[in-house]
């Protein structure tokens, strides 16, 4: 009996398998092009040198961090719908996470040497603490899921997921250098827009039904709170005291990146919450409501990235298109995620309850 | 021992001859300026003149490029110059980010020529093999010629004499000398990252 649902089941992902294998595919050509040419094949240059593949790993990260919080809050009984789903959270969070630290090595100049952070590593630099945020969220999370869990586990997962969301977000805030993200609400934003992103997976799997009615509700409440420090953070800089933040900030709110800013704003918050409110509960517009909250983060992280580093110091503003490469690249990091997550519901072996 | 720059803004007359004696020493590819002039125009007609200002690596005492690297390939000398091991550097492009003066360039290909379709010139081959593919780098006050006792090839170039280096430490070099006499400032001395290139006039 066991074995024909398994068979069942392997059918019907199979579509999924292959579809996402394909985007599987154009991400791994793309890689490859990029490993051959060099680096110019990227829309990134000298001075926006982080740019979609940097905003697809904040994203992932901080959406892994995210889902294993919420895991976390169904074990220790603050969101008891959650309980029965924590395989389902844990293994998307866990996919989130390779496919982040893919996505860290696709954008290195020297992936093979990422180990250095192992052996010879510089712990003043936040990148290292991420690394090792990242390996210790991995490590917690798959104990969390395959072993029989426990409320220390669960406590401990949550804890290193939510400071890998503010260290993410510390990478950009120390970097004195950028002024505009020279900012410490940047890991606050950060740990909202994790949280954010993984109520609107649940929303997107679940529909507005089970642990995605909460998904809803929080999404109703997180995302004016993006929006409002949103607001926040452009009075600030704006009306700051450091010109160049300020400068960059007019380019991103009253400047060439204007339309992407308040589309941003638009497409990926109020649109959201605007279906989340009339819509109700149907299925549809909720989960048509989760993609557009996902894809508003990731814009928000790429437009933060890019202002910062468009206005070069005393130069002309450069400009920052993320190039055909790159778009594949970032498809294919996302099918990966993804594909893990249908592979890993399929063949983990999980875990009871607390 | 603390080699540092100082730059006289009224004598730059924005030539970039060190623009070019930089990349003809450092053989950087397309795209990458260990040094430039950056050239703004302040006031307005009949008044209206132009500002020179060259940028390089101000070789900080505090280098926010060194903190951030993840794998401590980036380093303080002890002649104050920071120095980018080609052979640890992993290519994250932090350093980038951190820098308050944008000194630091990614070498993205070393087969890009500079006449496009041509490839490589055997000037270009041979100096772009002193770089990586993949990592970063910056000026190092041509750390080369000056153990061979010479000067910097921007400062052995510049026709207006607009630049003298020497040792910071060393309260009779002719660079310790203007800062005092000239008031030299650093650029951006809010970022306290402690610059070893000063500016005046």
């Amino acid at each position: 009996m066991a074995t024909s649902v398994a068979m069942q089941r392997a059918s019907n992902d199979r579509p999924w398998v292959i579809g996402l294998g394909v985007l599987v595919v154009i991400g791994i050509i793309a890689w490859i092009v990029q490993l051959a040419v060099g680096f110019d094949v990227l829309g990134v240059g000298q001075s926006v040198s982080w740019g979609a593949y940097i905003a697809t790993f904040f994203l992932l990260a901080g959406t892994g961090s995210g889902l294993v919080v919420l895991a976390a809050s169904g074990d220790l009984g603050v969101l008891p719908d959650f309980q029965s789903h924590r395989s389902s959270l844990l293994t998307a969070a866990l996919a989130c996470y390779v496919a982040a630290g893919i996505t860290v090595l696709m954008d290195i100049g020297k992936p093979l040497r990422a180990l250095s952070m192992i052996y010879s590593p510089n712990f003043k630099s936040m990148f290292v603490w991420d690394f090792y945020f990242l390996a210790l969220s991995v490590i917690l999370a798959a104990v969390y899921l395959l072993r029989t869990p426990t409320k220390n586990v669960a406590v401990c997962a949550a804890a290193a997921a939510t400071i890998l969301m503010l260290v993410e977000g510390w990478i950009l805030s120390v970097s004195s250098g950028t002024p505009l993200w020279h900012n410490s609400l940047i890991p606050v934003v950060f740990l909202i827009e994790g949280l954010l992103t993984a109520c609107a997976l649940v929303l997107m799997r679940q529909g507005a039904y089970g642990p995605g009615s909460f998904a809803r509700r929080a999404l109703l409440f997180l995302l004016p709170v993006v929006f409002v420090l949103s607001f926040v953070e452009m009075l600030a800089v704006l009306y700051g005291a450091d010109a160049e933040a300020a400068a960059a900030m007019g380019i991103l709110v009253g400047g060439s990146l204007a339309p992407i800013y308040w589309a941003t704003l638009v497409i990926g918050i109020v649109a959201p919450f605007a279906l989340l409110v009339w819509a109700g509960k149907a299925v549809g517009m909720a989960r048509v409501a989760a993609v557009l909250a996902i894809a508003g983060v990731f814009a928000a992280k790429l437009n933060l990235l890019v202002a910062g580093r468009i206005l070069p110091y005393l130069q002309e503003q450069v400009g920052y298109g993320p190039s055909i490469v790159e778009i594949a690249g970032v498809i294919g990091l996302l099918g990966f995620a993804a594909l893990l997550y249908v592979l890993g519901r399929r063949y983990l072996p999980v875990s009871g309850s607390v | 021992m603390r080699y540092g720059m100082v730059i006289s803004r009224k004598r730059c007359i924005g030539c970039d001859a060190c623009t070019v004696a930089c990349k003809q020493q450092n053989g950087t590819g397309p795209g990458v300026f260990w040094r430039k002039v950056v050239k703004q125009e302040h006031g307005t007609y009949p008044t209206a003149r132009y500002v020179f200002t060259p940028l390089l690596c101000n070789q900080c005492d505090e280098p926010p490029c060194r903190d951030v690297c993840p794998v401590k390939a980036t380093t303080k000398q002890a002649n104050g110059i920071v120095n980018v091991d080609a052979d640890k550097c992993i290519g994250c492009r932090y350093c980038q980010n951190a820098c308050p003066y944008g000194a630091r360039y990614f070498v993205s290909s070393t087969s890009k020529e500079y006449f496009p379709g041509k490839g490589l010139t055997p000037f270009e081959k041979v100096a772009y093999a002193k770089h990586q593919e993949g990592t970063v780098g910056k000026c190092n006050f041509c750390e080369s010629r000056l153990k061979a006792g010479q000067q910097p090839a921007c400062v052995q170039t510049c026709p207006a004499n607009a630049l003298t280096f020497g040792d910071l430490d060393d309260p009779n070099s002719d660079a310790s000398k203007l800062i005092a006499e000239r008031n030299a400032l650093p650029l951006k001395p809010e970022a306290n990252t402690k610059p070893n290139v000063f500016y005046f006039g």
